[in-house]
Formats: structure tokens, C-alpha cells, sequence
């Protein structure tokens, strides 16, 4: 769920709280843009730095690199388990761009759009479309094992609130979110592991349709911990398979305003499995597919199928 | 290190044993005055000859910042092997690991002439600036060029081989410093001005499945290199290698030094055609091979 549908989705809270007192289900929905990008970002820089060649010295004149671009793309599918819940349908397209500078640190710059319909099943449902865009630039850096970062995002966006009395609201939205980490990796051979535990600040600023009662702007933050852990392993010289799972956990959120919040899962975790094939060692296309589970309040499954290009 | 003997044979008043002792005894040692002195210049009364090849390295490893060159360290056991199982009567005048600037200085003044061997394998390794540079492994002692390296030239030596394995060797071979001051016979160069070069590792099957494309090598090298080997080698390490098991006669003269060279630099070819630029760098020798 991304900055903006979570706002939109805010934003049809606010609806249902003024027209039919429901509380608010938005931004409880675990699976939002800010964590994706984080995700990807923290994923791409552990991952330069598990391929760092031990000869290319840390060089004042080696601003840029072992440089790559990647293409991404992600459905994630949402089903709200409460009452009057949103069930979304996330589509993501990611571009970016990773490559290595001084002091053999990694970075990874990306763009992002978001795409999120939205919709309740109730009679009379509420329905949301939002886009986002996002950018995202992230860095991370090892000593031996042990590795630090950071990663920041800005996500801009607008969406349609389709409410049940007929009206359509237009609200925009944009937010911040600053993760850093610190973490563990290990190479031997085929097989590399890292462990990246990440807190994320997120802080949403929503402007509203304003019409109605409710005010035009609104504010929101929430904090996560997502601890990533990934393990892969060199099949031959063109297949990798691995595995992802993270543990997520919202430690702290500061609702809107304006919407009254609602209990909802605080902690849950993401699995999957993910295969990559390198047509050559610079090209190469990856898929993988995650579920959310423990889960209580959510059914999510996600997609993800992209391609890595180095030059 | 395998040291070439003889045996000078001291006449008797009588033959004891006859035939046969003078047979099994003599000859040999005759044989392999013979030999000695079709490899090289004759010895002199009462000295032993110098031996064929004399090897010597300084390689920088374990760097107090970044990933330890591994893979280079092991490159230097790989040609002291290679050299060692052509025979060549090769001997280990010194390896330094890990110098000091004046360490270096003085391993490069201290190489020997032409009384330590025909030919002098030298191999250098470590990390290498782009404007061509040796960086030391201690933070504080930073890097040093060439021209600081070399203000007190090695001495000269006909037969000196240099086997330079660094990012933007070809930065090297053409400083006035490098040719007056080791004034190499020819210099084996891991990568060309602009490149960088690689390690390979026989565990890891990206970005190239060594022991699949490479089994023969992979055999000889945990056949000839201590059992703590861990598959990491250099990619001028590879590509030497692959050349020295397609040459099994050991190189007689500069020109065959010449010719093997030219086959690390096919080999080297080879495997960047396979992997591209960015994983495998040029291998070249410099002057190159008439």
C-alpha cells in the first residue's frame, strides 16, 4: 500500500467516519510503498557488497563503479480480513540504478511508481484509486561481516475516493521515510547470507479534499522494524535460488488526526522463495513470490519479477 | 624450491667395483654436467652452476581496510608451483608479504643479477592506484609510485621476467621508472591502463563456473598446492595456469618466455570473451612479443 493510497485510504476513513462511522482501515495495511522501497533498496546495496572484488581498492578516483540497472515490477495482492476492510490490488514499477564509490560503498538509486486500487466489500463500497512516485537512495557500507546504512524515500502522490453517497474526493499526499540499518553478511563460496535488521521512520503529510467538516490537512508517522534475512545459493554458473524472510513489526504510529485508529496486526511475517537466471554474467532476470503470514488482519501475496543489467 | 647437485668424481688409484659401480655411479653425474652445461653458461671449476629460474615476489594481502588479496597471495604459490614442476631448477631467492615502502625498496635493490639465474621470475602484487602506484597494507603508509620505488634501481639482469598483477598495470610498464629501474626483459601485466582486474574463486560457480569449464586446472592445482588452498587465485593466476598446462616443456630461452606469455595473454582473451570486460581484465606483455 503506498504513502498515497494510505492517505486516500485515510481519507476514505475520514468518509466512512463521517458518513457511516466506521473507523479507520487504512494505514494499517502492512504491505505500503515506504517498506517495499526499503526493502528493494536495502536488498540491492547487501547485495553489491557481497560481490565487492577484494583488488578494486577503496580509491579516491573510483567514484563510480561495477555499476548496474535494474528493472522491477510487483502486484501485491491485499485482502483485509476486518469488517469494512480495503481489499487492494498494488501494482509497482521500479527503475534504478546500483553501483559502488569511494570508500567501497554501495549505493542504489531508484525511481518508483505506484499504483493501488482499493476497494471495500460492503454494501455501497468505498472505492480508492491512488498513484504514487517514489525515489529512493540508499547506501550501505561493510566491514568484514559486519555492515551499516541507511536508506531514504520520498513518495508523492494524489488518489479518488469513490464514497458511497456519490462524491469523489481528490486528495494528495507525501511522505518521508528514513531507514536505517545496521547488519551481518557471509560469503563462502555459493552460498551468501545476510541478516539486516532495518527501523523505519515514516512521516506522511496528507492534504484533504476539503469538503465536509474535516480539515484540509492532516500528518501522520509510523515506526517499523523489519528485520531482513536472505540466503542464497549458486546453482550453477547461470541459476541462483534463495530465500527472503522478514520479520515486520509496527512499534509506534501516530494516527491522522482526524480518523479514529482501529486495532489491527501489529507484527507479522514475510516468506518467500526467489530464483534468479543470468543469461550472462551481467544479464540476468529474477522472480520470486512472498506471503505474508501470521498475519491476522491481512492476506497478502506478492509477485515480483525484474531484470539486472551490469555495465 | 628444488636445488640442482652435483657430484665431482675424484680419481682412484683403483677401480673399485668395476664396470658396473662406474656405471651406476659416474655416468649420471657426468650426465648431469652434460646437461648443466648445454642449459647455460658453463660452471666455473668448483662452483655450482646457477640455477635456471630464480623466483622472487612481494605481495601485499592483508590490508588493514577492504578485503585481504587472497586470491593474489595464492597466485604466487601457483607460479612457484608451475615453475617448480617444469623443473626448471627454479629457487626462491625471496617472497615478501605484506612490505613496508622501504621493505619494498630494498626487495627491488636486493633483487639479484645474473649470478642468481638465466631467467628471474618477479612477481608483484597488490593494490594499485589508477595513476600506477603500490598501496601499501598499513593505512598509514599509504601508497608510493614507482619513480619512489625504483629511485635506487635493482640491478640489471638480462633474463628479469616482471609479473606485474595490479589494477591499471599498463599505467606501469610505460613510466620511464619502471623500465630504467627494474628494466624488466618483459613484464606480464594483469590489466591495461584503464582496467581493473579480478579474482576468481573455484567454490563459487558465478560468474563463471570454474571447476566445470576448468577441471583440468582445478586437478593440478589441488594436486600441486598445499591442502589449505581455498580456490581463489588472480586473473592473471587463471590465465597462467591455463597456459602452463598447455606448455609442458618449460620455456629455454626469452623468446619461449616470450611465446608463453603470449599464451596467457590467449588465455586471457579467451576468458574476457567469456565474461566481458567487467569481470576478466587484459593480460599483456609489454615490450609486446616480436
Amino acid at each position: 500500500m503506498c504513502i498515497a493510497s494510505a492517505a486516500s485510504l485515510l481519507a476514505a476513513g475520514t468518509v466512512m467516519a463521517q458518513e457511516q462511522h466506521f473507523p479507520d482501515l487504512s494505514s494499517d495495511n502492512p504491505e505500503n510503498l515506504p517498506l517495499s522501497e526499503t526493502r528493494v533498496g536495502v536488498q540491492n546495496v547487501v547485495s553489491l557488497l557481497e560481490k565487492i572484488q577484494p583488488a578494486h581498492a577503496a580509491d579516491e578516483n573510483l567514484w563510480f563503479r561495477s555499476p548496474s540497472v535494474f528493472s522491477e515490477y510487483t502486484y501485491t495482492d491485499t485482502f483485509d480480513k476486518r469488517a469494512d476492510g480495503f481489499t487492494s490490488h498494488m501494482r509497482n514499477g521500479t527503475v534504478g540504478l546500483n553501483f559502488l564509490t569511494i570508500c567501497d560503498v554501495a549505493m542504489s538509486l531508484m525511481g518508483t511508481y505506484g499504483g493501488t486500487a482499493a476497494d471495500t466489500d460492503t454494501p455501497g463500497h468505498i472505492v480508492n484509486n491512488a498513484d504514487t512516485y517514489g525515489l529512493t537512495l540508499s547506501a550501505a557500507k561493510n566491514i568484514d561481516w559486519f555492515l551499516m546504512g541507511a536508506s531514504a524515500s520520498y513518495n508523492d502522490g494524489y488518489s479518488h475516493t469513490h464514497t458511497p453517497s456519490g462524491n469523489i474526493k481528490k486528495d494528495l499526499s507525501d511522505g518521508t521515510t528514513i531507514a536505517p540499518f545496521v547488519g551481518a553478511m557471509y560469503v563462502n563460496g555459493n552460498l551468501s547470507l545476510s541478516t539486516v535488521p532495518t527501523y523505519m521512520f515514516g512521516w506522511n503529510h496528507m492534504d484533504y479534499d476539503s469538503t465536509g467538516p474535516t480539515t484540509s490537512d492532516d500528518h501522520a508517522m509510523q515506526q517499523t522494524f523489519v528485520w531482513m534475512n536472505t540466503a542464497s545459493y549458486n546453482v550453477s554458473e547461470q541459476v541462483t535460488v534463495g530465500v527472503v524472510a522478514n520479520w515486520n513489526r509496527v512499534t509506534h504510529v501516530k494516527k491522522s488526526l482526524t480518523v479514529p485508529p482501529v486495532p489491527a496486526d501489529r507484527e507479522w511475517v514475510t516468506l518467500g522463495p526467489k530464483v534468479a537466471y543470468h543469461f550472462s554474467p551481467d544479464l540476468s532476470v529474477y522472480a520470486s513470490c512472498n506471503k505474508d503470514i501470521f498475519s491476522s488482519s491481512f492476506r497478502t501475496l506478492q509477485a515480483v519479477a525484474g531484470l539486472n543489467y551490469g555495465f | 624450491m628444488r636445488l640442482r647437485t652435483h657430484t665431482r668424481s675424484r680419481p682412484r688409484s683403483k677401480p673399485a667395483g668395476g664396470f658396473f659401480f662406474f656405471a651406476a655411479v659416474f655416468a649420471p653425474c657426468t650426465g648431469l654436467l652434460a646437461a648443466a652445461a648445454a642449459d647455460g653458461p658453463a660452471a666455473a671449476p668448483g662452483h655450482l652452476p646457477p640455477p635456471r629460474v630464480q623466483f622472487a615476489a612481494a605481495v601485499s594481502v592483508d590490508y588493514a581496510r577492504g578485503l585481504p588479496l587472497r586470491g593474489w597471495d595464492n597466485t604466487c604459490r601457483i607460479i612457484q608451483a608451475t615453475l617448480t614442476a617444469w623443473q626448471t631448477g627454479t629457487v626462491t631467492q625471496a617472497v615478501v608479504r605484506n612490505p613496508t615502502p622501504d621493505g619494498l625498496r630494498q626487495f627491488l635493490q636486493n633483487l639479484q643479477g645474473p649470478e642468481g639465474g638465466i631467467f628471474q621470475v618477479v612477481y608483484l602484487a597488490a593494490r594499485h592506484t589508477p595513476d600506477g602506484a603500490w598501496r601499501f597494507t598499513r593505512s598509514t603508509d599509504g601508497s608510493a609510485a614507482w619513480s619512489s620505488l625504483l629511485r635506487s634501481p635493482a640491478p640489471a639482469h638480462p633474463g628479469r621476467l616482471a609479473i606485474l598483477d595490479v589494477c591499471h598495470a599498463g599505467a606501469v610498464a610505460e613510466q620511464p621508472a619502471w623500465r630504467a629501474g627494474l628494466a624488466p626483459a618483459t613484464t606480464l601485466l594483469a590489466s591495461t591502463r584503464e582496467e581493473l582486474t579480478f579474482e576468481f574463486d573455484f567454490t563459487n560457480r558465478q560468474p563463471i563456473d570454474l571447476p566445470a569449464r576448468y577441471p583440468a586446472a582445478l586437478a593440478w592445482l589441488r594436486q600441486h598446492l598445499p591442502a589449505d588452498w581455498d580456490g581463489r587465485l588472480s586473473n592473471l593466476g587463471l590465465t597462467w595456469t591455463l597456459a602452463f598446462l598447455r606448455t609442458p616443456q618449460p620455456p629455454q630461452t626469452l623468446q619461449d618466455w616470450q611465446a608463453f606469455f603470449g599464451r596467457c595473454e590467449a588465455e586471457a582473451r579467451l576468458l574476457q570473451k567469456a565474461l566481458g570486460p567487467q569481470h576478466a581484465s587484459t593480460v599483456s606483455q609489454s615490450p609486446p612479443a616480436p
